[in-house]
């Protein structure tokens, strides 16, 4: 037996929909997991979840502790709050690590659930590590020492144009939060074996003082950026609302595409909030991404430079996009597009 | 009533910023430093509420402190707080801000708010410069008041409020709950207003009151920085050179090697 507790992850489910970013952190755990030689734990809360259990164990979970209630259907707070702590109170020993989507919803539950252990608690993580730390107690005296397999916690700070390596070896668990698109999913193997446990919450009448009215999907956003493989996004250099017209019909010519926008566009009004990719925006990590009239700023770059393949057309040779875009064409957009589509068009039908 | 709102200073993110030799922070020099853009949302979202209760006549008048943690420079934001029409700003001096967790900084608020009994607190969803998204939930927990993060749509009825919050996916979902409640904005939320010159010079007789931070922070520190380092530079892409077709077919030739979109 290891020297240390498992590492854990917060399956994240909305609506019986496992998000991408559960796949990616069970690649991760598994990564740290074996580093530290303990296994990986999924936790999963909600309610007639199907065969969930049995995916995240497909996907890298050695252990899957379940709690499906009706309470939790909806994601709400301090439900869920109560749900992961009783999984984790039911443990034989706490995690070494826990880790969650620096999603909505994980950003949202995983502070409760650092603040309940008063641990440390890294958000939006962009890497994942573990290694030791040599506390010279500048700080706190009291902490001064090496400690020994930490979590590295590596996120982007000021922007996108430093990162850090953050550190909390204090307590455990050790958590963090991770961008979607960032970690590299578990390797689907549908061979694999685990073990499922129940687990019930006991819920407190506190924990429904903020009552969840109704989910809905908005009509614009029937899209799902964070799923889909191939995302053509327009910015300013569209030079008006009609621009997205181009950028909808050449996203048109590919499966599960959708459409993207850059802060200035949203900004200009040309097209809903629910379309931005960026800092302020979603994290996306398409195997296509195509920037029409991007310039390319820092607060776009964050949302999308983890996408496979970054094709760019702007005019302005000069435009930082041509930095970190893969393929570059420079060029009136209002030409390049519609010609792509054709040529796109014709090589689909070959 | 009494409303908090809790804005950052943040350095402008389109800086170039150099790792200073403590190795964990950056070279403040020239740098030009704005109010986070979440707690923007915030501020406006406050004065809304201000704004809308005034003139009814079954709620106390109401008032709008605005709060902001950090060294001397941190004043600017409150000054553009209250010259979006918040009534009085209070400036936490802080020297160790560079270290701060979200946990202190969360108790620093705390501190100063627990005794004032207020129904709402606004802040951002997260800071532009280090993201964390805790302060204001972990606020919350501490004061033991309700909390929606991410949210945006608000409404308040009486001491009802009905609050919408993105989740991924493209779904929203709407919220019902009472204050006492912290609200965590997210962009979306509002459109928040550019100070007016009459309303800057009003704001220079608002009173802005500096305590210290010193006893403020009942937390102890729950995670550090070790290092900050330069993300690895890619090396710039290809940009495709010749006739206009021809680059369209180079490109499509790339996609179908190199990717799995084109079949």
């Amino acid at each position: 037996m290891s020297k240390y507790g498992d590492v854990a992850v917060i399956a994240d489910q909305i609506q019986n929909d496992l998000r991408p970013v559960t796949f990616e952190l069970l690649g991760a755990a598994n990564d740290l997991a074996e580093k530290l030689g303990v296994k990986v734990l999924a936790i999963v809360m909600g309610h007639e979840l199907g065969e969930i259990p049995q995916t995240l164990i497909y996907n890298g979970a050695d252990k899957v502790y379940v709690v499906d209630q009706p309470e939790l259907k909806e994601y709400s707070t301090l439900p869920y709050r109560r749900a992961a702590i009783a999984v984790l109170e039911s443990l034989e020993r706490p995690p070494h690590i826990v880790l969650c989507g620096a999603t909505t919803l994980g950003r949202d539950l995983a502070p409760r659930i650092a603040s309940y252990f008063e641990t440390g608690l890294t958000a939006d993580c962009t890497d994942l590590d573990i290694g030791d730390y040599v506390h010279k107690g500048k700080a706190d005296p009291t902490k001064v020492g090496t400690y020994h397999n930490c979590l590295y916690s590596i996120r982007p700070s000021f922007g996108e144009s430093l990162k850090a390596r953050i550190i909390g070896p204090w307590k455990n668990p050790q958590m963090a939060t991770a961008r979607t698109g960032a970690l590299v999913p578990f390797k689907t193997d549908t061979t694999r074996t685990g073990k499922i446990i129940r687990v019930t919450a006991k819920f407190e009448e506190t924990d429904f003082r903020v009552r969840v009215i109704e989910t809905a999907r908005e009509v614009s956003d029937a899209l799902d950026l964070l799923k889909a493989k191939v995302i053509v996004s327009g910015g300013f250099g569209l030079g008006g609302p009609e621009g997205f017209d181009l950028v909808r019909d050449l996203a048109s010519i590919f499966g599960e595409s959708a459409v993207g926008s850059s802060r200035k566009a949203v900004d200009s009004g040309w097209i809903p909030y629910s379309h931005q990719v960026g800092q302020t925006g979603k994290t996306v990590r398409p195997a296509l991404y195509i920037a029409l009239g991007i310039s390319g700023a820092i607060q776009h770059r964050v949302g999308m430079s983890n996408s496979a393949t970054i094709i760019a057309v702007n005019k302005d040779e000069t435009a930082p996009i041509f930095q970190f875009a893969h393929y570059g064409i420079v060029g009136d957009l209002y030409e390049v597009a519609p010609l792509l589509k054709e040529h796109l068009k014709q090589s689909m039908s070959n | 009533m009494e409303i908090l709102v809790c804005v950052k200073q943040v350095p402008d993110m389109e800086s170039k910023f150099n790792i200073d030799t403590s190795g964990t922070w950056y070279d403040e020099t020239d740098l030009a430093y704005r109010m986070n853009e979440y707690d923007e949302f915030a501020v406006e979202q406050a004065v809304l509420v201000k704004e809308k209760l005034r003139g009814d006549t079954s709620v106390a008048d109401t008032s709008v402190t605005v709060l902001s943690i950090g060294p001397e420079r941190v004043k600017d934001v409150i000054k553009k707080a209250l010259s979006m029409g918040c009534d009085r700003g209070v400036h936490i001096k802080d020297e160790q801000y560079q270290a701060r967790d979200p946990m202190e900084n969360a108790s620093i608020i705390a501190s100063f708010a627990k005794d004032k009994g207020f129904d709402l607190i606004f802040t951002g969803l997260q800071s532009q410069d280090r993201g964390s998204a805790q302060t204001g939930i972990i606020v919350a927990r501490v004061l033991e008041m309700r909390c929606v993060t991410t949210v945006v749509g608000f409404e308040l009825e009486n001491d009802v409020i009905t609050a919408k919050r993105e989740l991924d996916g493209g779904l929203k979902a709407g919220f019902r709950t009472r204050t006492p409640a912290v609200i965590t904005c997210q962009m979306g939320l509002n459109k928040p207003r550019y100070p007016t010159l009459p309303n800057i010079i009003k704001a220079k007789k608002k009173e802005l009151t500096t305590i210290e931070a010193d006893t403020m922070a009942t937390a102890e520190r729950m995670v550090e920085t070790d290092a900050l380092f330069h993300p690895e530079k890619k090396g710039a892409g290809l940009v495709l050179e010749g006739e206009i077709n021809d680059q369209a077919d180079k490109l499509i030739s790339i996609l179908r090697e190199k990717t799995g979109v084109i079949k």
